[in-house]
């Protein structure tokens, strides 16, 4: 299992379409994943659980990966957010 | 291939494709459901989804852009492998109905996003209120509502009359009921307009392997799901063959009468325009019972006055004979249309009740009626549903009255005769038959709802079912008396319940002296037969033996003794 300090960078925050990328991406992988924020752990491969997280721009959080593909999950992962979720800013 | 028993509740046989309806949307308000009931409403929430998601995927194809991902973001909600979780799991320990599970789980979430200080998150709840709001309407029952694919075999829990009328423009092939008794009201409708019916399967199917082709077979009282080619082949010839067999009878023209020649005239009862036909096929001498509720349940109050004309015009042009029309009989077991929520429906406001205190209900169909008697005179009787009290009577006449004088005033010609006459179902009545044989016009038995309230048995409740005995020695009872106190006034009596279709009944009746019964199309055949073959002092005797029975059992040994039978 991995753990990991990341913080959200796009305007917009986790909202629907950034939070779907996301659920997305980590489902394509066999690893669990949850997010830790404000003392709540929730499936990072569940849509409801990140967006209700409602992680803003600037929020940090910490991501638990942990299976055969861990660290090729997490880089995908923070590659993803590093990117703005691939979004232009609104 | 699978087998599941039933109780055939209307002959015959059918091949077709399974449609699968789940009718009776639960309730959002109530608590819990039962243990048999748990997988229903996993596999009713599985469906939904599925719905919704195809209808979010169809709706993606016109999209583009930013709208195309707020979409593709609602499918990837629905298909969120944590709350589907989250519900299954609360239908499943919590024993919550699939609607109550799927609101409960939305409305956690959304709650945790309107505790979050932003305004972007917020604005986002309305996403997941639209995602519960639809998903709910799918799970309780708009699903249902969408088409039943022509020539199906639908499986159901049970089915409402709103139903049933629905299905009936599906043209279906068979119908296949959980629950259900041999008497409801499903069961009668197919049996009149010829569908294959079994009721009572429910305690063997399982939900998750129907799917393909089902099979009814009517002679055996078998659901066959899965079948093989051979079977499926071995069906579709019985059915063919039993269409040619159809096709060859004629009905006789010989008048329904003893082998002594005592007359019994006999009608039938109908509720649809499309079941005309039938009757007239088979020569019945006139529409004993036409049920109007039909024209109630298409509508969410009741159908404009000019679809009602329409209806009972065509009613009266295509068939022969007396028509006696029902007043609509809404309440118990029909569809509440008005009726708020009654802890016994039953007992409650229905019939000649709710219409004296629903006026303008009762005027536009009183106005449909008399407008349509006035241009086919003395073709036309009134039937009033549910009387318990003399004054009912008189209170219906006045307003009759009223409406017929309304007519005048515009010059439409009137039917200055028309009879008023009462259901006899509630055992009030026949234990006072003299007095309200003063007031009605006529009498019509209806034995379904008079066995059921003089036994004090649900006919649709399955744990009392068998308790449901129309031919019991206390109902031959009371129609001795009801019969006795017709003929002391100088009143007409018939009978229109189940028990004028079934041959012990039929005996029995005329053998108390009824000289007018009305049946349901399907059985008129038979009931003709029958009666042709014996002498009134036969029938006369079992009616004698039958009201001195201690009980049904020694009703069924009197009659194997007069009429021979097995």
């Amino acid at each position: 299992m991995i753990r990991k300090e990341v913080t959200i960078k796009n305007s917009s925050g986790l909202h629907a379409r950034p939070s779907a990328a996301l659920v997305k991406l980590a489902s394509s992988f066999s690893s669990d994943f949850f997010i830790h924020m404000y003392g709540y752990r929730v499936n990072g491969k569940s849509i409801l659980g990140v967006m209700t997280l409602a992680a803003e721009c600037g929020a940090e959080m910490e991501l638990e990966v942990d299976g055969s593909d861990e660290k090729e999950c997490l880089a995908a992962i923070e590659q993803l957010i590093e990117d703005k979720f691939g979004m232009k800013d609104e | 291939m699978n087998k599941y028993e039933g109780l055939t509740a209307s002959e015959g046989s059918a091949v077709g494709p399974i449609h699968i309806i789940h009718s009776h949307s639960p309730d959002l308000d109530r608590a819990n459901i039962s243990d048999d009931q748990i997988h229903i409403e996993v596999a009713r929430y599985i469906s939904a989804a599925q719905e919704y998601e195809l209808e979010l995927q169809t709706l993606l194809k016109k999209l583009r852009g930013t709208a195309s991902e707020i979409i593709q973001a609602q499918a990837l909600i629905l298909q969120d492998e944590q709350i589907k979780e989250e519900i299954v799991s609360q239908i499943k320990k919590e024993q919550h109905s699939a609607a109550i599970a799927v609101h409960h789980t939305y409305s956690k979430y959304i709650e945790r996003l309107r505790d979050s200080a932003s305004n972007m998150f917020k604005q986002r709840i309305i996403d997941l209120v639209t995602i519960r709001e639809r998903l709910v309407e799918w799970v309780i029952g708009e699903s249902s509502k969408k088409q039943v694919p022509i020539g199906s075999i639908v499986v159901a829990k049970e089915l409402s009359p709103t139903d049933v009328v629905s299905l009936v423009d599906s043209n279906i092939k068979g119908i296949i009921l959980e629950k259900g008794g041999l008497t409801a009201h499903a069961a009668i409708v197919a049996q009149s307009l010829e569908i294959p019916c079994l009721v009572q399967v429910g305690r063997f199917l399982d939900y998750h392997t129907l799917d393909g082709v089902g099979i009814i077979d009517g002679a055996e009282g078998l659901f066959i799901t899965n079948p093989d080619e051979p079977t499926i082949q071995q069906y579709q010839y019985i059915i063919e063959v039993a269409k040619k067999k159809r096709q060859r009878i004629k009905p006789s023209t010989s008048p329904g009468q003893t082998k002594d020649g005592n007359r019994v005239s006999l009608h039938a009862n109908i509720e649809f325009i499309q079941e005309l036909d039938l009757a007239t096929k088979i020569r019945a001498e006139g529409i004993g019972l036409v049920r109007t509720e039909a024209l109630l349940y298409g509508g969410i109050t009741h159908k404009s006055e000019k679809e009602q004309d329409v209806y009972y015009r065509r009613l009266l042009e295509d068939s022969t004979g007396p028509v006696v029309i029902r007043l609509f009989d809404v309440g118990g077991d029909k569809i509440h249309v008005l009726t708020p929520n009654e802890s016994n429906p039953f007992l409650g406001w229905r019939g000649i009740r709710m219409l004296l205190d629903e006026h303008d209900m009762l005027h536009s169909q009183l106005r449909s009626i008399l407008k349509c008697a006035g241009d086919y005179p003395s073709r036309i009787k009134i039937l009033a549903p549910m009387v318990t009290n003399v004054d009912e009577i008189s209170s219906l006449k006045e307003e009759v009255e009223k409406v017929q004088n309304e007519l005048a005033r515009y010059g439409h010609p009137i039917d200055n005769n028309i009879p008023i006459g009462i259901m006899v179902e509630v055992p009030a009545v026949a234990i006072m038959a003299d007095a309200f044989a003063k007031e009605a016009d006529f009498f019509s038995i209806g034995t379904n709802d008079l066995t059921q309230y003089t036994l004090a048995v649900d006919r649709t409740n399955d744990q009392v079912g068998g308790l449901f005995q129309h031919d019991h020695p206390a109902i031959w009872l009371l129609i001795r008396d009801i019969v006795t106190a017709a003929k002391t006034h100088g009143i007409e009596v018939s009978v229109c319940g189940e028990l004028a279709s079934d041959l012990l009944g039929v005996s029995g009746l005329i053998g108390l002296g009824l000289r007018e019964l009305s049946m349901k199309p399907s059985s008129f055949l038979k009931v003709k037969g029958w009666i042709r073959e014996f002498e009134m002092s036969t029938f006369e005797a079992f009616a004698n033996d039958a009201c001195t029975a201690r009980d049904r059992n020694e009703v069924y040994k009197a009659f194997r003794k007069h009429f021979h039978t097995a």
